[in-house]
């Protein structure tokens, strides 16, 4: 008998619609929709997909404990064997949708669940550790590569095959340490590895120990009096209309910005770029997210020598470390350079 | 003062630590943490390692953390030991920060969770593993003459944040 | 230093009128054993059970496990400062009881100790459910402190092994080991071309319940010192570790450390194993600090090119073996590190408290948390109620079909950290 799949897209691949439908509360189809077509397919009569879950991305995140449950009622329904979900490529929102669904829904039921989504994604690092998400491109142009490795890695999990790493099986690796018996006690595994370091040939380490880019803070500023300083934050305060398109999630670049004679942020003159969090109040007052007024009334006291007239900004949601490495080294060479003595960094 | 002593083991405050400066409350063993987190901020190091070597946070409720006060530091237990006042001692806060990572992230284990014989099994245990700082600090085992003093469980204080050094 | 391990199979045990071992059978006079435990005055019971792979028992909880074994010459006892003297060990003759066990079984604190069970699926996880155990279930006088009673317990387990040897040792071996190990002016000379290699050995030293004895010194109040790898045959660490019964290391695991071993079979060939340094992981961070300067300095002063740093328990450990790394690697020594994993049931945690960027080799014992269910035995030895505070167990993982779901890390040596199992990990 084949196995039972149940496959959860969102209202565009749904069919729903757009950005103005995002809202869309979910719905079960008997059957396939979308792309649950051609993941049927190439499932080859060993699986089928026996519903479709169609949700709009934006009440799924705001929703996910309500979606969860509706999607793990279908499961039991439908008495399915697994869960797929996506592909989401590089739509942040629908990445979250997928992540969440899948790993809430392998908790609760227990079933082997399958996603696939652009790897800088922000639903990759925030749930690739709950579900097994298979790299896409970062566009609906890689569908007709993602779902034969869907399909292909499910059918693994639906018969409990052995997987082996996850380069080999081609998903993101989770980051979940499983136990497994080696051929060899782990003393001489020790002692063979050794051999190997000492004869400068490559060896597989069994742990890889998590390398942190640890900085090692200036000492404190003597003189605050005379200290200029600057603010930086990831939080998205840009000037009203947000001039230099700085995107709501995974931001591709960030602004600089002139506050010389800026007083005070208003809800008229700037306000927040970023997607991750509720904008209400960062828009009613930038200044909760990125501080000019307090540091004005500071500068005027006379307890800091002058506040910088340059701030930047960026996004730090889903923002891909390497990109935000690569900016954090360019704006410390342009304050080091305009002498500024200390740096508030403000996240939200 | 020189050294502070954060704990919630009822033993500690049936024993005598004089001119010590004290915090101990019964919170929970987060609390005494995060406390501990706070004084490093402020610019004391730790004494001694801040999680235990074979207990997880679900299996001992207790936690005991001593500080020195870095600028009266005789005990040079880092290489980066300060010497400026008030600057922070990063291995501390190293330290103190990848304990605070397990206990926030892991089940934690209150003392009224536990059995009555469990508990004064764990306080005596969080002493004895506290002996060789506690030693090193100068504590003379003031209050342990008769052996291990009689114990008695606590009601936990609601509290938490770190707010604890009432 | 020249050492000859006699080793005699056991493949069964049973009680008779006369401690001896025939045809591989080791019997037991259990009244005569007893009434040697019971000298001591500390105790107020002892039992003797018998327990054999494939039999539907659960031995819990576990205190240490203990290979029995004595001198057949070179003077001195095994387990020098306990039941030999403080001089010397490590020369000589030895007779070893292969394939016997002594178990020590008894309520000292809670939480405490781990289950051995000789059949099911958790006997994959210890290597006590391969030896025929002697159990023995003791119980300290009421009046005697903690401190008391735990010396009493560990006392009493190798009182039981060095007894059953010596009554057996005139058993002829089936086989017997050669062990030398050179002074070091030799050693420096011996191998040219070969790279030295050193093995630092860690041991828990933290306070009570948690510390290992050298020649009868607690670990926590020495500094790091050289010792001949045949010493530790002879029993010259001993553990007073009864707290996380995965990854502390008993004395059974100290005797036959499965490193010592593999170094042995690669020198001479491969590598000029060189030494032995014990050090210790002290709570405080100025021991700390100094204990891995120290250990690092002695392997510096042997001139070894590559180390393997052996740790046990976890957490506060897990700093002293990132000490050691950094330590050694910045000295120019190339490190391999043995240890086992906390990384939560579903595997998603960090593993280790600390970690670095030098620790690139490393050999790992399995994830701790990994849960297992322990279907009901027959006969349960020692006492069943600990389950609710075994640690690494959780509140109520008894059930009441006498089934347990316990952590990896309730195991009496699921997870050692000296690498005796076949058990590791890898990321998914």
């Amino acid at each position: 008998m084949a196995y039972r799949v149940i496959h959860y897209i969102n209202q565009f691949f749904g069919g729903v619609g757009g950005e103005e439908m995002a809202d869309h509360k979910p719905e079960v189809r008997v059957g396939q929709a979308g792309p649950a077509m051609a993941l049927h397919a190439a499932l080859k009569g060993e699986a089928e997909v026996v519903a479709t879950i169609v949700c709009g991305d934006n009440y799924c995140v705001a929703n996910q404990k309500e979606v969860a449950a509706l999607v793990a009622t279908t499961v039991k329904k439908y008495k399915a064997d697994a869960l797929v979900a996506g592909p989401a490529f590089n739509a942040g929102r629908y990445g979250m949708a997928c992540g969440t669904v899948c790993a809430a829904i392998g908790e609760a039921c227990g079933i082997p669940t399958v996603t696939a989504m652009f790897p800088e994604n922000p639903g990759v690092e925030l749930y690739k550790a709950g579900t097994y998400i298979i790299p896409a491109a970062d566009s609906a142009r890689g569908m007709g590569q993602a779902i034969p490795a869907m399909a292909a890695l499910l059918l693994k999990l639906l018969r409990k095959e052995a997987l082996q790493s996850p380069e080999a099986e081609g998903y993101i690796e989770r980051g979940v340490r499983v136990n497994m018996f080696y051929e060899k006690p782990g003393a001489e595994r020790a002692v063979d590895m050794l051999l190997l370091k000492l004869a400068g040939k490559p060896f597989t380490t069994e742990y890889k120990m998590p390398v942190f880019d640890r900085v090692t803070p200036r000492p404190g500023i003597t003189n605050m009096a005379g200290a200029t300083i600057a603010l930086v934050t990831s939080g998205g305060i840009v000037p009203k209309g947000n001039p230099d398109h700085i995107a709501a999630s995974s931001a591709r670049s960030y602004g600089e910005y002139d506050i010389a004679g800026v007083n005070d942020l208003t809800d008229t003159t700037y306000q927040t770029a970023h997607g991750g969090y509720d904008q209400t109040f960062a828009n009613q007052d930038a200044d909760r997210v990125l501080p000019v007024d307090v540091l004005r009334d500071l500068e005027r006291e006379k307890k800091i020598g002058k506040l910088h007239h340059l701030f930047y900004s960026t996004v730090g949601n889903g923002t891909a470390v390497a990109s935000a490495k690569k900016w954090g080294e360019e704006i410390g060479q342009k304050l080091k350079e305009a002498n500024v003595q200390a740096v508030i960094l403000t996240s939200t | 003062m020189v050294f502070v002593l954060f704990s919630n083991n009822p033993l500690m405050r049936v024993l005598r630590f004089p001119g010590w400066e004290l915090g101990l409350t019964p919170v929970s063993s987060l609390d005494v943490l995060l406390a501990g987190r706070n004084r490093v901020h402020a610019g004391w190091q730790l004494l001694h390692h801040p999680l235990y070597g074979n207990y997880r946070p679900h299996q001992q409720p207790y936690r005991s953390l001593l500080l020195q006060n870095s600028t009266a530091s005789t005990i040079q237990a880092n290489t980066q030991a300060t010497t400026q006042q008030a600057q922070v001692n990063l291995t501390s806060l190293h330290l103190v920060e990848e304990a605070l990572g397990i206990y926030q992230t892991a089940p934690v284990l209150l003392p009224h969770q536990a059995p009555h014989s469990f508990l004064r099994d764990c306080a005596t245990i969080d002493l004895e593993l506290m002996r060789l700082p506690l030693a090193q600090a100068g504590w003379a085992e003031l209050g342990l003459e008769g052996g291990i003093p009689p114990f008695l469980p606590d009601t936990l204080l609601p509290c938490t944040g770190g707010n604890c050094e009432a | 230093m020249k050492l000859e391990l006699h080793k005699a199979p056991v493949r069964s045990l049973r009680f008779g009128p006369q401690t001896t071992l025939e045809n591989d059978v080791l019997v037991i006079n259990q009244q005569e054993l007893q009434a040697l435990l019971l000298e001591d005055p500390r105790l107020a019971a002892v039992t003797v059970d018998l327990a054999h792979p494939g039999e539907s028992i659960r031995i819990m909880p576990v205190k240490d496990a203990v290979e029995p074994r004595c001198k057949l010459s070179g003077g001195n006892e095994v387990f020098p400062g306990f039941i030999g003297g403080v001089e010397t060990v490590g020369q000589g003759a030895t007779f070893v009881l292969e394939g016997a066990t002594v178990l020590t079984t008894g309520r000292l604190v809670a939480p405490q100790e781990g289950i051995v069970d000789m059949s099911g699926p958790g006997a994959a996880y210890t290597p006590f459910s391969s030896t025929c155990n002697i159990v023995l279930g003791l119980t300290p006088r009421e009046d005697v402190t903690l401190h008391e009673a735990e010396a009493t317990c560990r006392m009493v387990g190798l009182k039981a092994a060095h007894y059953l040897a010596c009554r057996c040792k005139a058993a002829k071996a089936a086989r017997v080991e050669h062990y030398a190990f050179p002074p070091l002016a030799e050693a420096m000379a011996a191998h040219p071309g070969l790279p030295k290699v050193a093995y630092i050995y860690m041991l828990q030293s933290q306070g009570l319940l948690h510390d290992t004895w050298v020649y009868g010194v607690d670990a926590k109040k020495t500094l790091p010192t050289l010792i001949s790898p045949t010493e530790i045959m002879d029993g010259a660490v001993i553990s007073g570790n009864c707290v996380s019964a995965c990854d502390k290391n008993n004395t059974y695991v100290h005797q036959n450390n499965p490193i010592i071993k593999a170094l042995y079979a690669r020198h001479g060939k491969e590598i000029n194993f060189v030494g032995v340094i014990l050090t210790n992981e002290n709570v405080t961070l100025a021991d700390k600090q100094r204990s891995s300067s120290y250990a690092v300095k002695l392997a510096s002063m042997l001139g070894v090119t590559a180390a393997v740093i052996s740790e046990e328990g976890f957490g506060n450990p897990d700093a002293d073996l990132v000490l050691n790394c950094v330590k050694a690697e910045s000295a120019g020594i190339k490190t391999v590190l043995v240890t086992d994993e906390y990384a939560g049931a579903n595997g998603a945690s960090q593993s280790l408290a600390d970690s670095c960027p030098e620790g690139t080799a490393v050999v790992t014992a399995g994830n701790a948390n990994a849960t297992i269910v322990l279907p009901p035995m027959a006969k349960v030895l020692g006492d069943p109620a600990q389950a609710d505070v075994i640690a690494g167990g959780f509140f109520g993982s008894l059930r009441a079909d006498g089934s347990m779901e316990v952590e990896l890390q309730a195991i009496l040596g699921a997870t050692n950290e000296l690498g005796f199992n076949k058990i590791g990990a890898y990321t998914i």
